[in-house]
This record gives structure tokens, C-alpha cells and sequence, in this order.
């Protein structure tokens, strides 16, 4: 038990220290635990793993006895712009890696009530561009941190209908790099072309509940909501560098900004045989919340003034489907797919995230290595629809190509 | 039991099989977007005539780095040219260069007059950009003394610069042809108009007379030069331009005909009406009879030039602190003026278009006028680059208010590449503008508030006695 403990303490280390990209469309991320991407994130309806917490609180009450589960996604994303459009040059954002994860913790009362624990990262995006693109008046780097720390407690009512509830606490911070455009060169022919630096911690607060019902043998239905949380910035700061003659214009300082995580409802229906599963998923993503990010400076100039990031994002939703099959005792296969439905309107589709209609491809295999220990893993090949600009709200248009490879693994240690 | 599992089970494997495969062809990359191409011109000798826009010519001067993005540069550039020769001439150029010594106010000043020096003189054969600054159309087929124009009355030391000896050809149209072109860009006709306008109608281009080039002779010029490009050089390519409007510029937008504080830059109400205060200027009536009277505020346009004379009090009324005494003419383009200087704009652009339109096969039109009245409307947008027609803070027109910065040029080598890309075939990269370096020289001394422009009339005077001088 003691050991069990440092290791969660040491994972949320890692976690406060990590990076995180937008791997759902917008920038929210929808991988929270193996065994579940590898099925496609169908899990709603089966949320029967201490992921559960995330994916629907209401399955908790299914997972028997105390329940650890540590893991990550390993996020590999490629990304490219070739414009401005109808041109041929290309442009590749830097290579990063992302490594957002997962740890939750649960204990069956075995008397229906089961409560939990659960750290992971919804919401989060991290694009960097070279310093002397094509778009550095629009980006160089974005960077949004987060994660959610997620207590949750669930009964079933017998075996036909459970419930679940959690609070949802967020925490991170935001980072955004840019140069800004000005008409002028310095005496000696340099043109003027200030950096600026944004960062700030930033936190918010939600919820979440969900319900899974087993109306007929071997049939599972689940439904989950999570709510949308502000998450706004405490202490942000600017500061400006570059800026040449300029500099007494641009004295940077406090600086605030907040931005929505939008609210997500899923709903799901499985079926389960002897010895495999499977599952289809609907899952709704209210990114209508969205309009625009307002950066305002507490202190104004010419030159320093409040500016937003408009986004006029519009609802949209993910389709899941995912199966599991049970080799023996000690082996499971997994697979499945999803599409997700990006939220952006084709004018505000930027490099600060360029997004698309995605297809994201599954498979992933489960180790009970002993009665006690299980490894869950996960692959998922995610190619982004080509999209081409031609209609940019901030003159920049061109096509995108994105793909990304996501390596998923779960380590689960079950009394 | 087990064939339903093993059939749910094909069937899913089967269902997924068929979303992947009816999917993946969205999500292929094609890699070529649209692959460049000069269609059907032929680079190989790019020859372009013109004026100081053509020179590439910023805040008053022409000189290396801004000549570097003149808008033919960019067009050479961007369809693959590499032999381009331009009349360059060190920084900080010929024609004292403008420059914002303090953003406060701000202040412009400018450096010397002849602050630099020709570098590629010794060049043998006719440059590929033949752009004099000042020059008006006819100076496009005059076979004068290039060495006469830099004497008076025109006081134009660039004939001589960028022309040289008439050895190369005794006329900027003779040097294209001597050349050889496969493709002629002509953007000339502007100075025809822009010498009486940013006189307030004081100057005309036909000396002894006022006015701008009269219109018939503007058509049957034109007719004479183009008939003259076409014939000398008959397997030639040709984009032309024509003229945009003078209400585009801020060098006639920027001052507006009210009284204006210049601590808040808000206009002066008339406490009894509410109403602006129009300034008192020398005008024209309907039947163009010059009198003294308040400005008409919709209307008029007060002319960089005139902010010396404001400052000084000077068309401003006593009862708001001012001598009261009007306005000089020169300072200003009336309503009458403006209509007479719309009427050659219309006419000249009527003529470059119906030559354009007679030779669809050979030349391609640049609608400046209608792309410069849009973009004074709505501005532009060029990879996250705000651009507008501003005076100062716009980013497309330099200190001069007249010539354009060296993204304000990018815009035009585009709309030119636009042009020839849809009368030819061709897909010639546009300029990524955010790439072009912002160019208006700020050495600035103080820094503060950006209040009201101080532009002092010696350092708009050599640019637009350019465009004022007479040829003929």
C-alpha cells in the first residue's frame, strides 16, 4: 500500500509538470486511459475500470475492491501548412512531444457506494511555429496546460442501474508567444517587430455525473455529463522584447485571459458476450462555448491594447465504436475507431490550432499479468482531414496537414 | 451461441473495414496545392515602365532598400527571374528621404537631399526597371535631353539616374525596346493628374494651363506608346495598370476640414450648433470662381502639405484661437477641383482599359482603381499583417502619404501577379507580405503619445514638387 502511495504522489508530480496537446478537436484531449482508446473511446457503457471516473463515474460501482491505475498517452502530432494559398511553400511545426496522464484511484464498498480519485487532462494544446515563419504575427508558440483533479463517488442500485457524481477542479496555465507587426524599421534598417510573452496560471471549477443502466441481459447502456469550465488566469503577466524604440510603448504587466472548457455529454449502448464486448458511442462536445479569448492588459498604451483570439467555435460531436475480445485469461485484443467532427469555422482556423475533421484508427491489447496487475496499451494512427483556407479572417490562407500517432499504456494494480 | 458471437464479431470487423476504407480518401494528403507557373509569358526579359511607384520610391526618396521591393522586383522575384538590374542607389537615397524623428507629435523630418549615391551605373545595357520618379506619360516616347529634365523647370535629377545616356534608347520606351522584352509591365498616367491635385489645383501638367493632362491627349499618348511597345516588341507580354482615385490617399485623407484639438484629435465643436467648425480656405464655387469661405467639411480635402500652416494658425477661425486668415489654395483640393481631377482619373482610365481590352491575347489590366478604392474601404488582412490606407499607422503608405511602404508595394506586385496569373494562365506565387520587412524610418529622438501628425512642408516639398513639375 505505502509503495502504491509514492507512486501516485510521483505520477502527480509528472503531472504537474507535463505538456499537453489538443488531441480532440478544439483543444480538448479525449484519451484518459488505454483500454479505452484502444476501443476508439467507446466506454461510456462500459466504464468498467477505475478510468471510470472520467469516462462515466456511474461504472465505479462495478469496479470491485481498491484500484490503482497510472498511465499516459504518448502524443507524436506532424504538422504542416503550405501557403499562402494557392502557393506551394510548406511549413512544419516544430516537432514536440506530448505526454498528458492519467491516474486514478478507487475503493468499492461493496455495499453499492464506490468513491474515487482521478488526476487527467482534458483540455490542453501546445503548437510552436519556427520564430521567423510565415505566421509569427499570428503565433510562434501556444501553450495550455491543465489538469483536472477529479473526486467522484458512485452507487448501483443492484445490478440494473448505477449513478455516479464528482467535482471537477482544474488547474494549469497558459502560455502564448507572438511577434507583432508595426509600419516601422529602426535607423539602421531593422524592422521593428516586438515579441511578446504571455503566461499565467490559471484554474477553474466543474462537474460531472453519470448513469449506466443494464435494461436487458448483456446489454449496457451509459450516459455522462461533464460540465464546462472557465478557466481563467490568476496572475498572468506580459512582457515584451524586441520592441527596439518602441519598448517605452510596450511596458507589458498584468495580464488576464480566460477561455472555456466546453461541456461533453456521452452516450453510449454495449453489448456483452462471453468473451468479448463492444461498444457505440456518441459523444457531444458543446464547443459552442467558445467565442472568442480576450487578452486585456491592466495597463494600457498606443501600442498596448486588449486584443482577442476569436474562435466562434460551433457544437459538434465524436462517433465511437470499439470492441474487445478476450483471447484467454491473460490476453485481451482491442479494437476500434472514431471520428470526430472538428469545431472551427473555416475563417478562424489558425495556426494557433489548425484543426480538422479527424479519423482516428485503434488497436491495443490487455496483460493481466497477475491476478492483481494488469498492463493495458494502446495505438492510435489519428490523420486530420486536409484542409484548405482560402477564406482566413486573418489573411492567412493555405492547407493543413496534420496526423498524429498516439501511444497509449496503463499500468492497474487491483486488491 | 457461438456463430451469433463469431458474426457480431465479422460484422464489426466488416463495418469497420468499410468506414476506414470509405473514409481514407478524405484524409489522403495531396501535397501540390497548385504548382507554380508562368503560363504562357515568357520571363526571360522583364522590362517595366513607369513612375516613381514603378521605381519603387518611399518617403520621398529612391534608394536601395526600399528600390529592393519595388513592386517589379517582386513580380521578377516571385517568377523566377534572376537577372533583374535596377538603378539602385545607396541609402538613405536621392530626394531626402522622411523619416519620424519623434513619435510624439510624431515629427518628420527627413535626411539630405542627396544622401546617396548611384551603385549600378555602370551597368551596360538598359536597366529592367525604367521607373522615373515624376515622370507623366509622355516623358514615356519623349526623346529630350534626359540631362534638360534635371534642370528648370523640372528640376528631375532621376531621367538622368535611371536613363543614363541616350545612347541605350533616347526614350524610357526606346530602352525597353532595345532590351529585346518578352514582357512589358506599364503602370504610367498617375503624375498626369497627381501634379494638379497635391497642388490644390494650382499646377497643371499642360503648362501654361492648370489642369491635368487633358484626356484626349492622354488617350491618344497612350495609344501612341502602347502601339509603339506593341510593334517594336511583337512577341511581348504586356500588364498595365491604371490609375488609382486620389480620395485612397492619405496624403489627401489624413486633415480632415474641421478644426481639429490637437491634444485629443477630436474635432472642435461649435458650442451653439454641436457641429464641427470647418476651417476658413480658398475654394472654388460650383462655376469655379475662387473665393474665401469655410471649407465644405463632406467634401474638401485639406492636403498633408497644409499642416505647417495650420499649426501656425493659419484656416482657423479667430473665435477658436487662429489668425482667421484662409487657407491657401494650394493647400487645398476643393470640391471643383476634385471633380476635375476625377474627370482625367475616369478618362485616363478609360483609355488604358479599352487599349487593354482591344489586345486581350497580349495585355493583361490591373484594375488599380477599383482594388485601391476597395482596400481604402475595407483595408487588408496579409498573414495576420493589418493593413490600412492610414496615414502613418496603416503600414501601406509611407511619409509622404503619397508612395507606398515596401508592403504597401507587395500588394501591388500581388495585384499585378493576380492579373497576369488570370490573362495568362499562369500561377505565379503572390508575396507573402508578412515576410516583406516594415520599411517607415523611425529614428526617433523622443517617444510618447501619438497625437497628430507634424509633418513640416520641407520634408514633403522635394516629393511633391517631383509630381508638380511640367514636361511640356
Amino acid at each position: 500500500m505505502a509503495c502504491v502511495n509514492k507512486k501516485a504522489l510521483t505520477f502527480l508530480a509528472i503531472a504537474l509538470m507535463s505538456v499537453s496537446t489538443a488531441f480532440g478537436s478544439g483543444y480538448q484531449l479525449n484519451e484518459h486511459g488505454a483500454r479505452a482508446v484502444s476501443m476508439g473511446g467507446a466506454f461510456v457503457a462500459r466504464a468498467w475500470d477505475a478510468s471510470a471516473i472520467y469516462f462515466n463515474p456511474a461504472g465505479l460501482s462495478y469496479v470491485k475492491g481498491f484500484n490503482v491505475m497510472l498511465g499516459g498517452t504518448l502524443i507524436l502530432p506532424s504538422t504542416t501548412f503550405t501557403g499562402p494559398y494557392p502557393d506551394n511553400t510548406e511549413w512544419k511545426m516544430n516537432s514536440i512531444s506530448f505526454f498528458p496522464p492519467n491516474a486514478y484511484v478507487s475503493y468499492n464498498f461493496n455495499n453499492g457506494f464506490a468513491a474515487g480519485i482521478g488526476v487527467f487532462t482534458p483540455d490542453g494544446l501546445g503548437t510552436e511555429w519556427p520564430q521567423n515563419w510565415l505566421g509569427r504575427f499570428i503565433i510562434t508558440k501556444i501553450n495550455l496546460q491543465s489538469f483536472n483533479i477529479n473526486p467522484t463517488i458512485s452507487y448501483a442500485f443492484g445490478d440494473f442501474i448505477s449513478i455516479g457524481v464528482g467535482f471537477d477542479y482544474a488547474l494549469g496555465s497558459v502560455l502564448l508567444e507572438k511577434y507583432n507587426p508595426t509600419p516601422f524599421r529602426d535607423a539602421s534598417g531593422n524592422p521593428i517587430t516586438p515579441f511578446i510573452h504571455m503566461q499565467g496560471d490559471a484554474n477553474g471549477t466543474g462537474y460531472n455525473f453519470g448513469i449506466m443502466l443494464k435494461p436487458i441481459k448483456n446489454v449496457s447502456v451509459g450516459f455522462s455529463y461533464r460540465s464546462k469550465i472557465d478557466f481563467k488566469t490568476t496572475n498572468g503577466n506580459a512582457t515584451f522584447s524586441q520592441a527596439g524604440v518602441l519598448a517605452g510603448l510596450l511596458p507589458g504587466g498584468a495580464v488576464s485571459t480566460s477561455l472555456p472548457f466546453p461541456e461533453n455529454w456521452y452516450a453510449g449502448i454495449a453489448y456483452k458476450g462471453e468473451n468479448f464486448s463492444v461498444e457505440a458511442d456518441y459523444q457531444h462536445v458543446g464547443w459552442s462555448a467558445y467565442k472568442q479569448l480576450n487578452i486585456t492588459f491592466a495597463h494600457q498604451t498606443t501600442l498596448q491594447q486588449n486584443s482577442s483570439i476569436i474562435g466562434d467555435y460551433s457544437d459538434t460531436y465524436v462517433l465511437r465504436v470499439g470492441g474487445e475480445y478476450n483471447l484467454n485469461k491473460m490476453w485481451t485484443l482491442r479494437a476500434g475507431v472514431l471520428y470526430d467532427k472538428n469545431p472551427i469555422p473555416d475563417q478562424y482556423d489558425t495556426p494557433i490550432l489548425p484543426d480538422a475533421d479527424r479519423l482516428g484508427l485503434n488497436v491495443g491489447v490487455g496483460v493481466n499479468v497477475t491476478n492483481h496487475f494488469a498492463v493495458d496499451a494502446s495505438y492510435m494512427f489519428l490523420p486530420f482531414k486536409q484542409r484548405t483556407i482560402t477564406t482566413s479572417a486573418y489573411g492567412f490562407d493555405g492547407t493543413y496537414n496534420t496526423t498524429a500517432n498516439l501511444i497509449g499504456i496503463d499500468l492497474s494494480y487491483r486488491l | 451461441m457461438k456463430s451469433i458471437r463469431s458474426n457480431i464479431v465479422s460484422a464489426l470487423a466488416v463495418g469497420l473495414v468499410a468506414f476506414v476504407v470509405a473514409s481514407c480518401g478524405d484524409f489522403k494528403k495531396s501535397s501540390v496545392v497548385n504548382p507554380p507557373s508562368n503560363g504562357s509569358v515568357d520571363f526571360s526579359m522583364y522590362v517595366s515602365l513607369g513612375n516613381s511607384l514603378t521605381a519603387g520610391y518611399q518617403g520621398g526618396a529612391l534608394y536601395e532598400s526600399a528600390q529592393e521591393y519595388s513592386y517589379p522586383a517582386e513580380i521578377a522575384k516571385q517568377a523566377g527571374v534572376t537577372q533583374f538590374e535596377q538603378p539602385l542607389i545607396s541609402d538613405p537615397g536621392i530626394g531626402g528621404r522622411m523619416k519620424i524623428l519623434n513619435l510624439s507629435g510624431p515629427v518628420i523630418g527627413e535626411d539630405p537631399a542627396i544622401g546617396g549615391a548611384p551603385l549600378n551605373s555602370g551597368l551596360t545595357r538598359p536597366y529592367n526597371n525604367l521607373g522615373v520618379p515624376g515622370a507623366v506619360l509622355y516623358d514615356m516616347i519623349d526623346t529630350s535631353s534626359f540631362a534638360a529634365k534635371a534642370g528648370p523647370p523640372r528640376n528631375n535629377p532621376f531621367f538622368q539616374i535611371v536613363l543614363r545616356s541616350a545612347a541605350l534608347g533616347n526614350s524610357p520606351v526606346a530602352q525597353a525596346l532595345a532590351l529585346h522584352p518578352t514582357f512589358v509591365s506599364v503602370w504610367i498616367g498617375a503624375n498626369d493628374v497627381l501634379g494638379y491635385a497635391t497642388s490644390g489645383g494650382t499646377v497643371g501638367t499642360l503648362g501654361p494651363g492648370t489642369g491635368p493632362t487633358n484626356v484626349a491627349t492622354f488617350t491618344a499618348l497612350y495609344d501612341q506608346m502602347m502601339s509603339t511597345l506593341l510593334a517594336g516588341a511583337p512577341n511581348a507580354k504586356f500588364v498595365v495598370a491604371n490609375i488609382p482615385d486620389v480620395a485612397a490617399v492619405p496624403f489627401f485623407t489624413t486633415v480632415p476640414a474641421v478644426v481639429v484639438n490637437p491634444a485629443t484629435q477630436q474635432p472642435v465643436l461649435n458650442p451653439q450648433t454641436g457641429q464641427p467648425i470647418p476651417l476658413i480656405v480658398y475654394r472654388h464655387d460650383a462655376s469655379g470662381n475662387l473665393y474665401a469661405g469655410p471649407a465644405d467639411p463632406q467634401h474638401d480635402f485639406i492636403l498633408l502639405t497644409a499642416l505647417d500652416s495650420l499649426e501656425a494658425g493659419v484656416g482657423i477661425p479667430t473665435a477658436v484661437g487662429g489668425t482667421g486668415r484662409p487657407l491657401p489654395n494650394q493647400f487645398v483640393l476643393d470640391s471643383y477641383e476634385i471633380g476635375i481631377t476625377e474627370q482625367a482619373i475616369q478618362g485616363y482610365n478609360q483609355a488604358i482599359g479599352a487599349f487593354a481590352a482591344s489586345h486581350p491575347d497580349k495585355i493583361a489590366l490591373v484594375d488599380a482603381y477599383a482594388v485601391f478604392n476597395q482596400f481604402a474601404k475595407t483595408g487588408d488582412v496579409e498573414q495576420g499583417v493589418d493593413l490600412t490606407n492610414s496615414y502613418i499607422t496603416g503600414g501601406f503608405f509611407g511619409l509622404d502619404g503619397i508612395h507606398p511602404t515596401s508592403q504597401g508595394y507587395a500588394f501591388v506586385a500581388n495585384i499585378f501577379i493576380q492579373a497576369i496569373n488570370k490573362q495568362f494562365g499562369a500561377n505565379i506565387p503572390i508575396v507573402p507580405i508578412s515576410l516583406v520587412p516594415s520599411s517607415i524610418v523611425l529614428a526617433p529622438t523622443g517617444l510618447g503619445k501619438v497625437l497628430w501628425p507634424d509633418v513640416h512642408y520641407s520634408a514633403l516639398k522635394p516629393a511633391i514638387e517631383l509630381l508638380q513639375a511640367r514636361s511640356y
